[in-house]
């Protein structure tokens, strides 16, 4: 089977930064997550795989065409949805007409059958008690699921979302994993988080990205277990410790290479992922 | 007030397969409104015509999906109306309406400006008159660069994703924004004193210098490439101005030769680097 995407030597540099430095990569249907911290290069990725970006060396296919091609990259949009990592409105829209704007981009023509259909993905994202709303009178979260609905319109064949769960609470990011998940039976969906949680709770695979280039490449559990027997709670920051915070009960946990007798504790995927890119990952999330 | 008739069991009948006309069905249908046994007598015959499937269902759920329907449908803004009412497809319509600088706003700012330069006209000097024509064929330039790229078009990202969204719309919304401004400034234009040829100088250098801002934004952004072609622009009248001690010397016969050689290379570059639109190389 052809797989949805597929990249080759991928490579994008803005200036003298190496934003994606050389990537290869396939996925199939189900949901793989792209983790890495600020700067990582995962937008830039995000972007040549919504056929929006061109990569300056290295082959991108993605649903078997060549995005570089006129033909190739209509074939591909005909089957995409994106949310961009920051996804702009006509704040002078409501969600209905929002979401309605996008289905005539999308080639949706004939009116009856494009509202029946942006009534359906604003329902699956919860968002029909408010449809008649403003977006510029909609909370973040729901502007983000005002992105999320335009870009299952048409049940695409691949979801590309930079950081859907951005500003979502817990009600509504577990919302959008339901969603998410229901999709990915049939689709392939590429979903670029800062969130563990989220990569923990929907992914299949997983793949963490820093500095331009993968770092892993594989299952959830995988990833936690790279950091098995590295991990450990103490009274204090330990000065072999590559990583440590303070819990909430009080007590440490250190990251790094763990001397003799400390209390080792299951490593979580937030522990295999902060091993992988260290303060990077820090960094960002604080 | 209760309701002293009932409609025909034969009349529900037809309402329900939706054979009757339409006074009729009105009718009946503001009767059911008020009347239970009607609308016991229509769950009935509709029921006997198959529970999903009868006609009865179909024409309500038909009806009820119109109200719906007619509820959801966005309400035009006065510029989809006037994009409409010239022919234009309503989903073509829609997306028009949505372009940056074809807003309200944006109209106002063209009108107050070419006001600004008619009025400098009106002193009817060549001075005058030159402003107006160095400032009437930017007004385009700038509203087509504010009519798609990634700085100036909060949609972008989605629309460029979008198969809908490529060099063909960007098309659209370039002549929208030309006709519209072109009907501005020939107005303006017709204000001026001394009606003469000069008055619509500034016709060809409109084109030329938005078809240049186009084919240069195939290289660079599309603000970079407008603020570039209109200081080469003023500059070159400016130039030319001095050379020949003729401050109108840029729109006179060999100014608009050039002006039509620049537009012809510009068009031929904008169709050959169309990709440039529809893909971007930087972000």
């Amino acid at each position: 089977m052809t797989p949805t995407v597929s990249l080759m030597g991928l490579e994008k540099a803005y200036g003298r930064t190496r934003a994606v430095a050389g990537i290869d990569l396939t996925a199939e249907p189900g949901i793989m997550g792209l983790l890495g911290p600020n700067g990582a290069g995962k937008t830039t990725l995000m972007r040549m795989l919504a056929t929006v970006l061109a990569p300056d060396a290295g082959q991108v296919r993605l649903l078997g065409h060549d995005p570089s091609e006129a033909d190739g990259r209509l074939a591909i949009r005909r089957r995409l949805g994106y949310v961009p990592q920051e996804p702009g409105y006509h704040r002078n829209f409501t969600a209905f007409e929002f979401v309605d704007y996008v289905a005539i981009l999308k080639e949706m023509t004939d009116r009856r059958a494009r509202h029946d259909e942006v009534r359906r993905v604003l329902e699956l994202v919860g968002l029909s008690d408010v449809s008649g709303k403003k977006i510029k009178a909609l909370s973040g979260g729901m502007r983000r699921r005002v992105a999320l609905a335009q870009a299952l319109l048409g049940s695409p064949d691949l979801l590309v979302l930079d950081e859907p769960t951005a500003g979502l609470d817990p009600e509504q990011r577990l919302r959008f994993r339901e969603v998410v998940s229901a999709v990915a039976t049939d689709a392939t969906v590429v979903l670029s988080t800062h969130q563990t949680e989220d990569v923990s709770a929907v992914c299949q695979r997983v793949v963490v990205m820093h500095e331009g280039r993968i770092h892993y490449d594989g299952s959830v559990r995988g990833l936690a277990d790279g950091a098995r027997g590295r991990v450990w709670l103490a009274a204090d920051r330990h000065p072999q410790a590559q990583l440590s915070w303070r819990t909430g009960d009080g007590r440490h946990r250190n990251i790094g290479d763990a001397p003799a007798g400390v209390e080792l504790v299951e490593p979580t995927v937030e522990d295999g992922y902060l091993l992988l890119v260290g303060h990077g990952a820090q960094e960002a999330a604080a | 007030m209760s309701e002293i008739w009932h409609a025909e069991r034969g009349d529900i009948a037809r309402y329900a397969a939706g054979v009757i006309d339409d006074t009729r069905a009105g009718s009946i249908e503001a009767h059911l409104v008020r009347c239970a046994d009607c609308r016991a007598l229509l769950a009935d015959v509709a029921g006997a015509a198959g529970p999903d499937t009868g006609a009865g269902r179909n024409r309500l759920d038909a009806t009820w999906l119109a109200i719906v329907d007619t509820l959801d449908d966005p309400r035009p803004t006065v510029v989809e109306r006037v994009i409409r009412r010239l022919g234009v497809r309503h989903d073509t319509a829609r997306i028009l309406a949505a372009t940056p600088s074809l807003q309200g706003s944006w109209l106002l700012a063209v009108v107050v400006a070419l006001a600004f330069a008619t009025v400098a006209a009106q002193t009817g000097t060549d001075q005058g008159l030159a402003l107006f024509l160095v400032l009437a064929p930017l007004i385009p330039v700038a509203g087509v660069t504010a009519a798609f790229g990634p700085d100036l078009d909060p949609t972008w990202e989605i629309t460029a994703a979008a198969p809908g969204g490529g060099f063909h719309l960007l098309l659209l919304r370039a002549a929208a924004v030309f006709a519209t401004t072109l009907a501005v400034a020939t107005v303006a234009s017709l204000t001026l004193p001394g009606l003469s040829w000069t008055a619509a100088a500034w016709v060809l250098p409109a084109l030329a210098l938005t078809l240049a801002s186009l084919a240069l934004s195939t290289f660079t952004s599309p603000e970079r490439a407008a603020a570039a072609v209109s200081v080469a622009w003023i500059l070159g009248v400016l130039v030319s101005g001095q050379e020949t001690r003729d401050v109108l010397a840029a729109f006179g016969a060999d100014g608009q030769f050039s002006l039509a050689a620049v537009a012809l290379v510009a068009a031929v570059l904008v169709a050959r680097r169309r990709d440039s639109f529809e893909i971007r190389s930087q972000l």
